[in-house]
């Protein structure tokens, strides 16, 4: 049997993280949080709705906690691993169309495209993942539609072989640079984009952009 | 010599003093001592005797040597401050990796639900 194994990284999510835990329990009882140090009651949330949840005890960013449920994810003898995000903005349905190459053998990983059908998305977030796109092909080689998506499933030879240095939001180019590293096959998928007023406004803005970019010609400069 | 000759002079000499007993005390390696002693004696030399970078000035084309030498100053510094970001990137690695290895040893150490 392979084992599905699905992360969900968590900074301050107790408000979201019992209805995305529900969510995924549909596909597999295997869920793994991990907590970034939250102030609210994310852990316990977690906790009570019958995750596997790992604490960490100052925050570190989506790159350390992606990093930690990764190894944690090996520790518990995943086979086939999926991340999604804690604010609701990945619909947990879509995981059984997500690990579908991996399961079938034609990918090593597959990254949940919010850009592969037109879809309804607020300007500025359209435009700020295009150019990481682009930035992304011009650092590391490989062009994806959507190479900021949180929600992404690969297998076991993945995990074991991805080195995350990066500790925020720039962790999901890095991935992609490691594809190509690596060789890993790569597949796209279509995903919905859900932006609920919640998602919003906890989000991302352009000054988190601009550090992530910076950030990224860090890493293209030392590595 | 001028004020701000004689200000940068002195200036330069203490940090050169300073360079020495960090080298002294073993603070750095031979290699980066002879490199900052090096790079600081051409200041003390360059803010005495202006006038020998004037080849420098007939080389690159511009008026007065001394633009050459704060250009490459400049330069310098942002190699610098380059080094103390990929420094700082480093550091913020190793947290991580103590904060993850914290994590994952609790984790094990109460038992949740088995997965
Ligand atoms: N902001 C933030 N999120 C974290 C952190 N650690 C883990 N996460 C989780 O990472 C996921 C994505 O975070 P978001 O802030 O929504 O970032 P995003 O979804 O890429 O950006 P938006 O499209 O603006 O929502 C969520 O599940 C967060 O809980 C952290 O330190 N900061
Ligand atoms: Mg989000």
């Amino acid at each position: 049997m392979t084992k599905l194994i699905v992360i969900i990284p968590a900074y301050n999510e107790a408000k979201t993280i019992g209805n995305v835990i529900q969510g995924v329990k549909k596909y597999t009882d295997n869920i793994i949080v991990i907590d970034d140090g939250s102030k609210d009651n994310t852990y316990q949330t977690a906790l009570q709705s019958g995750a596997k949840v790992y604490r960490h005890q100052i925050n570190r960013g989506l790159g350390g906690a992606l990093g930690t449920g990764i190894e944690a994810a090996l520790l518990n003898d995943g086979d086939i691993i999926v991340t999604l995000d804690a604010d609701g903005q990945h619909n947990p349905n879509e995981i059984p169309n997500l690990i579908k190459p991996i399961i079938k053998g034609k990918a090593d990983i597959v990254i949940g495209s919010r850009f592969l059908k037109n879809q309804s998305m607020p300007f500025f977030r359209r435009l700020g993942n295009y150019f990481f796109n682009l930035m992304t092909f011009i650092f590391f080689g490989i062009y994806t539609t959507d190479s900021q998506s949180g929600m992404r499933a690969f297998n076991k030879k993945v995990a074991q072989n991805l080195k995350i240095y990066t500790n925020k939001m720039e962790v999901s180019s890095e991935i992609i640079k490691q594809v190509r590293a690596n060789q890993f096959r790569l597949k796209e998928t279509h995903i919905k984009a859900i932006y609920t007023p919640y998602s919003l406004a906890k989000g991302q803005g352009f000054f988190v952009g601009l550090k992530t970019l910076g950030k990224l010609l860090i890493l293209k400069l030392t590595q | 010599m001028t004020l701000i000759q004689f200000l940068a002079i002195g200036l330069t000499i203490l940090i050169l003093l300073k360079t020495i007993s960090d080298f002294k005390k073993n603070r750095i390696n031979l290699l980066a001592f002879l490199f900052w002693t090096g790079l600081w004696s051409s200041v003390i030399i360059v803010a005495a005797l202006p006038q020998i970078t004037m080849p420098l000035a007939k080389i690159s084309g511009l008026e007065r040597g001394i633009d050459v030498v704060v250009y490459f100053a400049i330069v310098f510094i942002f190699f610098l401050l380059f080094k103390i970001i990929a420094k700082l990137e480093k550091i913020e690695y190793e947290i991580t990796q103590i904060v993850r290895k914290n994590a994952l040893q609790k984790q094990n150490n109460r038992p949740q639900k088995k997965i």
